[in-house]
């Protein structure tokens, strides 16, 4: 999935733990690690939590970049 | 997608398509051809008869016993392998508790697989005479307890990872109570398992629908066998498309 993301800095500049950070935005701890590995790509409504709880942009977290075959 | 794009999408898969389908009606042809030929009523059908009698008699007096020591000690050793990791855990450490749930997983797959046993078994038990009954359905209850009270300690302990799970495993409602308080991601991969083991009963019906009816006219099985896969199969793909036409409706 080309949406890459910077949770794991912000979340770290946040001083929260995964457990921490998913009962901030509603989610489960493993939601929040796989996010963070890049294996699930969180809705619009998450993702606008996610950065609302980091005080920061959507783009500054999440990051969206074409593949080069989609080009 | 335009009238174009899909005749040539047809086109491109029909050819292979009708020559699978020719290959298969060659094949079952053939074998239900030969099927006609085999001679199964006499020795060989009574020594059939005979040697699944016996394994089924030996299923009826050991089987519970037997499952039990299968399956239940791989369950609590992967359970309590889990809770040492856990307990020895310093801080959160993401791979930990990814190797965790996976061995809950495993868990969770045993016990309910020893849980279809169990069912056969007590079919077996109905069938086959047992000279101590009431002890036989001793043991169909003690090992149903402990299946019940294993799994209440892997839900217990799964709560204990995910706080935010509901439901109790004496609930009649858990399912339901348990898939609500999933968020989008598990749902997500909950749907993904769902439609693969939905793609891999539809084969599995279709597979042993075609073993049934060669059993049919080999064994003198009667229809009822085939009959009852069917359903399931009728059961599996109306539940699947009308779940589908409600959901899209939300």
């Amino acid at each position: 999935m080309p949406l890459y993301n910077n949770l794991k800095e912000y979340r770290a500049k946040l001083g929260v733990n995964q457990q921490e950070m998913g009962n901030l935005v509603g989610v489960s701890r493993q939601t929040i690690s796989q996010i963070e590995r890049g294996d699930y790509s969180p809705s619009v409504t998450l993702a606008l939590k996610i950065a609302k709880v980091c005080n920061v942009k959507v783009e500054d977290i999440f990051l969206y970049e074409e593949e080069e075959d989609e080009q | 997608m335009n009238n174009d794009n899909i005749k040539k999408d047809n086109k491109k898969a029909i050819i292979k398509f009708v020559l699978f389908t020719l290959f298969c009606m060659l094949c079952g042809g053939i074998a239900g051809y030969l099927t006609s030929f085999i001679d199964f009523k006499g020795n060989i059908k009574n020594e059939v008869h005979n040697t699944i009698n016996i394994i089924l008699q030996f299923v009826s007096d050991w089987g519970i016993l037997v499952l039990f020591f299968c399956i239940m000690i791989p369950c609590v050793y992967l359970y309590l392998n889990a809770k040492r990791m856990y307990q020895n855990m310093v801080e959160e450490d993401e791979f930990l508790f990814d190797k965790i749930e996976t061995k809950l997983s495993y868990v969770m797959l045993l016990l309910n697989i020893m849980y279809v046993f169990l069912l056969f078994i007590i079919n077996c038990i109905m069938i086959y005479e047992n000279r101590n009954m009431i002890f036989k359905v001793i043991e169909i209850i003690a090992v149903f307890v402990i299946f019940v009270y294993m799994e209440q300690k892997v839900i217990d302990f799964t709560k204990i990872l995910n706080p935010e799970k509901k439901g109790s495993v004496y609930d009649l409602n858990f399912r339901k109570k348990w898939f609500d308080s999933c968020d989008e991601a598990e749902r997500f991969h909950i749907g993904n398992a769902s439609y693969q083991a939905y793609i891999i009963t539809n084969m599995a019906c279709i597979i042993l629908w075609l073993i049934l009816i060669f059993m049919q006219n080999i064994f003198e099985i009667g229809l009822l066998p085939s009959c009852i896969v069917l359903i399931i199969l009728v059961i599996l793909n109306c539940s699947y498309i009308i779940a589908s036409i409600k959901d899209s409706k939300k």
